[in-house]
């Protein structure tokens, strides 16, 4: 993973984590405000279609108030006919008014009462004809009070009620919100929606008139639906018993729950561009930390180096000083001594440098090539093998029945295996065997080294793939050598792992993914 | 290829232009339509001749005369007008308006028209009717194998008793191209099909159904003068001129127009007569007569004659008319034609056929001699109705349009100039 994306990958963490939290509690919380804000403007609907409601109501008593009043005051007198006809003009709510008897022509009687409702009338009782369209296209609503002054008489009135159809058109809620009114059948009788209002007029039904009849039926209508004009609306509710009318409020949910949905969409903006803000400072940032950790590291690494090297090399140092110092003596005896020194700390600085080398050699993808494990540990062993018999160690090769074919680099992995086997033989005593194995696994080949050593302390396990980590200091141990084994088996996608007891001996596991079997492909 | 280049720009700039849509003006007319004629003068197929057909000379809005087909008028003497005809006129067939045609359409409206080294001389006979008024009602056409032609900006195309379709014969971007006029079977089903979108126009709106027209975007309300104002005329015959100056003084335009129409829904106007607080003379009830809708009207009049109010008749036009023509009235209700003020005196002229039976010589003399203040005198001492109020003409249309208005005489006389917003 390289800087850019190592930067990247931290801001985004550090964002997420932070932004998350607040995002979810924010969602959350605005979405309870959602459903409130629509509650509470459902509440409002109610309040205002109770108040539309009980302000028909009132119009319509006191209309009738007005009607008994003059049906007990008129009819007695002389000319009650003609100053009932002109009450109108100072009271045009109360529309046409005519005192109905026995004998009144049927072209003066109310237009929509029935035969059975006017005998009715003129015997005692109030009757009211059921709200219907003038010709004029007002409501109106035939009344008859029977007249106390006079039996067998009744004052009857049309009442106007183009003022009740005013104030149901003019109600506003919010934007666009309005008032609708129907009788008992379902019929608009007003409405506040200019594109409903031909309904007045032709009696068609709407989309509400179905709950309106529910609603005038004491059951309970819908409170959320789809409405006349298109869109889903939340209503309000309200019945009127004179007149019989219905009357809802209605409100487009869209605009109820508006603040909330506005809400909403700010969190989400805020949230992004947050998170945009936050990602694009957390990167700068975080370059900039990886950078001064990677100078940091590098300085250190150094020191780790100079401090090996300076331990590694001043031991070899005084071991050539002694060595000096013998042939200064200029005696034959010594040169035997002389020649071992020379030869062994030759080969140390040797093995010193090759680790390095090592190190400086980068592992890529596009040079790795077929190679079979089976055939590779055999290599390995063979070329293990002198090192082994100088310290009377036997290294045994077990390949696998089956051929085991990765893709890699083989000079790369031959370094890393060999590290592994060189560090068995030695910590293996003499007499005994390492043994260099071959295996399958759930998709990787593996290659295990076993000794039957001392082992390793438990507490230095977990570093013991760290980079100078190595306690050994006899020979080039600058503690680079296993660090060099991770690195190789982890740039060919593999693993490698270790077991240890004390007493019973290490075991080292590479485990790579499995690759082509190139004879396969050639067939 | 320089050459290929040249032709290929060449081209492009010879394309045609992309022809405007036709504003279709859709009206909705209540009752069965009749033909769109010259004659026509009731009826929403009369609403079409007044773009089909021009007349000489029309009313401008302060009810002064402006120039139709005439090119430049002269008023010569109360009863005659020198016009010069203009040049350009032509019929929907593309011929020329020719003197003869004028001198034709005159006389089929009534008037007098002479040729006098290239001018028509008018003259309105004697029918107490101002010649203006004749003049702005007559139209010019010419008939072609049964058909009448007109020289207005429309044309018919297609008519029967469910349709009229007319076309601007030179369309105009930006104005109405085309009006369909729609017949439904009642005034209230060509209400419901405006309401509905079915229609752009309603061209007459009850003020009292205005409010079902509120919060509907797609249309507008036009209100403007009416030419008509509301009367209540007198039987000349029946009560002396004292008793008529008391009619007038008693008779409030204030009180009868607000108990009438509503608050606002008519204008009322002043009488000559200063009103004062006259009592009407004792004598027999009045009765009040009046069409079928004016119930409150004369229950309002009616109460403004306290004592001496009578019988209130509410008749069928048909039976209202032929009563008034025979005289047998107390107090009638009507609306009278007065397109100009001059109209309001000139109107009470013997022989006028919106005079009803009223006759005074002295107003008659003044009239004759053109002397109005004099006649407009003698109508305060003889009064032959009292004037009540002003109506308005009210219609619903699309709101589109921009500069609509009703009038000033026929009420979509000045539709040609009407805009429409794209």
């Amino acid at each position: 993973m390289n800087r850019n994306a190592l930067a990247t990958r931290l801001s985004l963490l550090v964002a997420l984590s932070g932004l998350l939290p607040i995002l979810l509690v924010g969602v959350f919380s605005l979405e309870v405000l959602r459903r409130r804000a629509e509650r509470s403007a459902q509440e409002g609907l109610q309040a205002v279609a109770n108040q539309v409601a009980a302000r028909i109501g009132t119009y319509v008593a006191q209309q009738r108030e007005m009607l008994r009043a003059l049906a007990a005051a008129l009819p007695g007198e002389p000319d009650a006919a003609r100053r009932l006809s002109e009450v109108p003009l100072d009271a045009p709510s109360l529309g046409r008014l005519s005192l109905v008897g026995p004998d009144t022509p049927a072209d003066k009687l109310p237009p929509t009462l029935t035969p059975s409702q006017l005998v009715q009338a003129l015997s005692g009782h109030e009757v009211t004809s059921p709200t219907y369209l003038a010709a004029d296209l007002t409501l109106a609503m035939d009344v008859c009070i029977p007249a106390r002054a006079l039996a067998g008489h009744a004052v009857c009135a049309t009442f106007d009620l183009l003022e009740l159809q005013r104030q149901v058109q003019r109600i506003t809620v919010g934007e666009s919100g309005f008032a609708l009114a129907f009788d008992k059948s379902g019929r608009l009788l007003a409405s506040g929606a200019g594109a409903l209002r031909a309904a007045v007029i032709t009696g068609e039904p709407i989309a509400e008139s179905l709950a309106a009849v529910q609603a005038g039926n004491g059951q309970v209508p819908a409170l959320r639906f789809q409405g006349g004009l298109g869109e889903e609306v939340l209503a309000g509710w309200s019945t009127i018993a004179d007149p019989a009318w219905t009357v809802a409020v209605e409100e487009p949910s869209r605009e109820a729950s508006r603040a909330a949905r506005t809400a909403q969409f700010t969190l989400a903006g805020g949230a992004v561009l947050a998170l945009l803000i936050s990602l694009l400072f957390g990167v700068a940032q975080s370059h900039k930390m990886l950078s001064a950790l990677e100078v940091e590291e590098r300085w250190r690494t150094a020191g780790l180096i100079a401090s090996g090297i300076t331990h590694d090399l001043g031991h070899r140092l005084a071991v050539l000083q002694q060595t000096a110092m013998l042939a200064e003596l200029g005696d034959p005896a010594f040169l035997p001594r002389i020649r071992d020194n020379l030869n062994a700390e030759v080969a140390t600085l040797r093995k010193f440098v090759a680790d390095f080398a090592d190190l400086t050699r980068t592992v890529r993808p596009v040079d790795f090539l077929p190679l079979d494990l089976n055939a590779f540990v055999r290599s390995v062993g063979t070329t293990a093998g002198p090192h082994a018999e100088k310290s009377s160690v036997t290294v045994e090769v077990q390949p696998s029945a089956q051929p085991a074919w990765i893709k890699g680099d083989r000079y790369l992995l031959e370094r890393a295996t060999l590290n592994l086997v060189y560090n068995a033989i030695e910590a293996s005593p003499m007499g005994s065997t390492v043994k260099l194995l071959v295996d399958h696994g759930a998709g990787v080949a593996i290659m295990r080294v076993e000794d039957k050593g001392g082992g390793i302390e438990a507490e230095r396990l977990p570093r013991l793939f760290d980079a100078f980590a190595s306690t050994k200091r006899t020979g080039a141990h600058v503690g680079m050598g296993l660090p060099n084994v991770r690195r190789i088996v982890n740039a060919h996608g593999g693993v490698v792992s270790v077991v240890s007891r004390i007493g019973q001996g290490t075991t080292f596991t590479i485990a790579l993914p499995v690759g082509p079997d190139p004879s396969a492909a050639s067939v | 290829m320089r050459y290929l280049v040249l032709l290929a720009l060449v081209l492009a700039g010879c394309q045609p232009k992309p022809t405007p849509a036709i504003y279709r003006l859709r009206i909705a007319a209540p009752g069965a339509l009749g033909p769109v004629a010259p004659d026509s003068d009731n009826g929403y197929n009369a609403l079409a001749a007044d773009v089909v057909y021009e007349t000489l000379l029309r009313f401008a809005r302060d009810g002064s005369l402006v120039e139709g087909l005439a090119k430049r008028f002269r008023r010569l003497d109360n009863r005659r007008f020198e016009i010069e005809l203009r040049g350009d006129a032509s019929f929907s067939d593309g011929s020329s308006v020719l003197m003869q045609d004028v001198l034709e359409s005159l006389k089929a409206s009534g008037l007098d028209a002479a040729e006098d080294h290239g001018l028509v001389i008018v003259e309105s006979r004697d029918d107490g009717v101002p010649i203006q008024l004749h003049l702005a009602e007559a139209p010019i056409f010419r008939k072609t194998r049964g058909v009448f032609l007109g020289s207005g900006p429309f044309v018919v195309l297609e008519q029967d008793a469910a349709h009229i379709l007319a076309r601007r014969r030179q369309p105009v971007q930006g104005r109405i191209g085309e009006l369909l006029f729609t017949s439904y079977p009642t005034a209230r089903d060509a209400f419901a099909h405006t309401l509905k979108g079915d229609a752009d126009l309603l061209p007459v709106v009850d003020p009292r159904t205005v409010e079902f027209f509120a919060r509907v975007p797609r249309l507008k309300l036009l209100r403007n003068p009416a030419i008509h104002t509301f009367v209540v005329g007198f039987n000349a015959r029946r009560q002396d001129a004292a008793t008529r100056r008391a009619l007038v003084s008693v008779i409030s335009p204030e009180r009868v127009s607000s108990a009438a129409f509503g608050e606002g829904a008519c204008v009322p106007v002043r009488n000559g007569l200063a009103q004062s607080a006259r009592e009407l003379p004792v004598g027999p009830p009045l009765s009040v007569l009046g069409p079928i809708g004016s119930e409150r009207a004369a229950l309002a009049v009616r109460r403004e004659l306290g004592s001496r109010g009578g019988e209130i008749y509410h008749l069928d036009f048909a039976s209202y008319v032929k009563r008034v023509l025979q005289g047998n009235f107390d107090l009638m209700l009507l609306d009278l034609l007065i397109p100009v003020p001059e109209m309001a005196i000139a109107n009470w002229r013997r022989g006028s056929p919106r005079s009803f039976g009223y006759s005074n010589s002295i107003v008659d003399a003044a009239l004759d001699k053109g002397d109005l203040p004099a006649a407009a005198k003698e109508l305060e001492i003889d009064p032959p109705a009292a004037f009540i109020c002003k109506k308005e003409r009210i219609a619903v249309i699309d709101s589109r349009i921009k500069n609509a208005q009703l009038g000033p005489f026929g009420l979509l006389e000045t539709l040609p100039e009407w805009e429409v917003s794209p």
